[in-house]
């Protein structure tokens, strides 16, 4: 999987979490958007670990603080 | 109102969901909203944010109200017009959960919250394999059938289809919750598909059934009795249709089709499970199904609103959609997916039965015998030939539930429209002054079970009647006054009573019980406030009516 299409489907992902139209170019952090809330978050991380095949352990959940972070640890963890 | 959109149906039918599917379907418009206030100790946010995608089938919008978590069930913000949901997390409870000790005080919280609003209460059970959850989840069953309008939300149910994929004690903390992402969005559809529908809307009566590529693969025009394929699937799917009959749905066959072929089939296939006399009613021919579904609600005495059309032919169920837009319908695809809509489908599913439920399917061919009966008798002669028995409760507590049903369901003999909810219901039957009977009907042809509700208060001299609900599967046997009669004429003597008020609501189908009443009271006009005032000795016909050739006796008398 390419870094694009990481992070196409992140951003994907955080349309559907931020029911908003999320961009593959923006930038998007917790701060930013007040809707990103700690409910939204874990709805986040489950919809990425079921799209694509990763688990994410507690700290690893608590240090995703943007999308960048987001597509990079999957990255990692997709070996891409 | 059920809303029904096949072109999803895949995404939620799905053996292994996927949230973000469920999260990209539209919302559909024309939705009724309703008011959930969720009691818990864990994140049940991740299965309520889910909820909606399998509500909206049933023509539901919930807006969910969360408490804090609260191990303790104080119900400190309660709204007691949302409906009331507990789920908890009931390792937190520890050793102590698995104790008598714990179940009591469980089934004191319930009660509390059951005094503190009159809405449905859902309550999810242990969901785990351990012995204690079993004993716990017993008792709640019985805690639960003794409260007015408290269900059982089986989630123990759930954890047995999953096992070990119910909990990912991974990340738990951070999650707020035990429970896997599959279980939550598992937890989702079994309460948005089953157990809310089944709380808060009528059931669906009867089950239409197309047969080629439906209940077989293949044609049994073309390919012939010994032709057509009955897999495993279909058989799993006859057994389904059978429980559901056995639950007093009704069967019915909707199909293009030679019905000599049909009888055919039923003969010589063993593997068809499904036999001539499941089927309370059939439209096999080349006419349209338009009018083939008004024949068997014709057959059948419901509404086409309350039958489940299911058709492997597309342009078959989008004619029914267009004229019949509430009608509940099924696209069948394939053996397993109709197998999973027969067991998921709104308002099909998760109904508590009573003694009434499964008598109904029997009920219809005695009606057909009665009126052959009816054909060929007088009047009094079809009275007494039908041998009926009434039988008589006042103020039963075990009956709450049907009661209630009678009063919210009965739409052409229900004079006063009061829709009295279960919880409503248990209050009168405590409440002194208050007189609730129940009336069993059986005759010659089969048992009808509870049929008719009487609701009463004693004001002074008089017995206001609030409301008489009586099941249509009851009427034109000419025995309404009688019937009323026997029931009212004990209460009337046993407190010295004089006058008799009957109240009176004037509904969209309640012209029966309006012409009853004229009838039994002699014709004085309903005032302007909806009451009909007559002395009980002055009821034209009193004498005969108590006298009719019918047995009656009373089961309990109290209060």
């Amino acid at each position: 999987m390419t870094r694009a299409e990481i992070q196409d489907a992140v951003a994907e992902l955080l349309s559907i979490s931020l029911e908003r139209q999320v961009a593959r170019a923006e930038s998007v952090t917790r701060d930013s958007d007040p809707k990103w809330d700690s409910v939204k978050h874990v709805e986040l991380i489950l919809m990425l670990e079921e799209h694509f095949g990763v688990q994410f352990s507690e700290e690893e959940m608590g240090a995703l603080h943007s999308s960048d972070e987001i597509v990079q640890a999957i990255e990692e963890k997709s070996g891409t | 109102m059920l809303l029904l959109d096949t072109i999803d149906d895949d995404i939620r039918a799905a053996p292994s969901l996927k949230r973000a599917d469920l999260l990209r379907l539209t919302e559909p418009s024309n939705l009724s909203p309703i008011n959930l206030q969720i009691h818990r100790n864990y994140a049940f946010e991740l299965v309520g944010s889910v909820l909606a995608p399998f509500l909206w089938l049933s023509g539901l919008k919930a807006s969910i109200g969360y408490g804090d978590y609260d191990d303790s069930l104080s119900f400190a913000q309660i709204d007691p017009a949302a409906i009331q949901i507990i789920s908890l997390d009931f390792e937190r409870y520890g050793e102590t959960a698995g104790s008598a000790t714990f179940r009591d005080w469980f089934a004191r919280r319930l009660k509390s919250l059951r005094r503190m609003t009159d809405r449905p209460i859902v309550v999810a059970n242990w969901p785990s394999e351990e012995h204690q959850a079993e004993g716990f989840n017993l008792e709640l069953e019985k805690t639960a059938s003794r409260l007015p309008s408290v269900f059982v939300w089986d989630t123990a149910a759930i954890f047995r289809n999953m096992n070990e994929r119910f909990f990912d004690e991974r990340a738990a903390s951070a999650k707020g919750t035990r429970l896997s992402n599959t279980a939550c969005i598992e937890m989702a559809r079994s309460l948005g598909l089953v157990r809310l529908p089944s709380v808060l809307l009528p059931r669906i009566k009867a089950v239409a059934l197309d047969l080629d590529n439906t209940l077989y693969d293949g044609v049994l025009g073309e390919d012939g009795v010994e032709g057509v394929r009955v897999s495993a699937e279909h058989e799993a799917v006859y057994k389904e249709l059978l429980r559901l009959r056995g639950e007093g749905v009704f069967l019915a066959i909707l199909s293009k089709n030679d019905e000599r072929d049909f009888v055919e089939l039923c003969e010589k296939r063993a593997d068809f499970l499904l036999k001539p006399p499941h089927f309370s009613a059939n439209s096999i021919g080349w006419h349209p199904k338009l009018e083939g579904v008004s024949r068997i609600a014709e057959q059948l005495r419901i509404g086409v609103d309350s039958i489940l059309a299911v058709d492997d032919n597309v342009g078959e169920i989008a004619q029914l959609r267009a004229a019949h837009a509430n009608m509940p319908l099924l696209h069948s695809r394939s053996p397993a997916q109709t197998l999973f809509w027969l067991r998921h489908y709104p308002a099909l599913n998760g109904y508590r039965a009573n003694s009434t439920t499964a008598l109904r399917v029997n009920d219809l061919e005695a009606a057909r015998q009665r009126d052959l009966l009816r054909a060929s008798t007088s009047s009094v002669d079809y009275v007494r030939e039908m041998r009926i028995e009434l039988c008589y409760a006042l103020n039963q507590a075990s009956l709450r539930g049907r009661l209630a049903e009678l009063s919210q369901k009965t739409n052409q003999f229900n004079t006063g429209l009061r829709r009295f909810s279960e919880v409503e219901v248990a209050r009168r039957l405590e409440a002194p002054g208050h007189f609730t009977v129940s009336i069993g009907m059986r005759d010659r042809f089969c048992d009808s079970g509870i049929i008719g509700a009487i609701f009463a208060t004693a004001d002074g001299n008089q017995l206001v009647i609030d409301e008489i609900s009586v099941s249509c599967r009851a009427l034109g046997r000419s025995i309404e006054s009688p019937m009323i009669a026997l029931a009212l004429a004990p209460i009337i003597e046993r407190y010295d009573l004089r006058d008799v008020v009957f109240c009176f609501r004037e509904g969209p189908r309640n012209l029966p019980a309006r012409m009853w009443l004229r009838s039994f009271t002699g014709g004085p006009d309903i005032s302007n406030d909806g009451l009909v005032n007559v002395t009980w000795e002055a009821i034209p016909q009193l004498k005969e009516h108590l006298e009719a050739p019918i047995a009656s006796q009373w089961e309990q008398t109290t209060g």
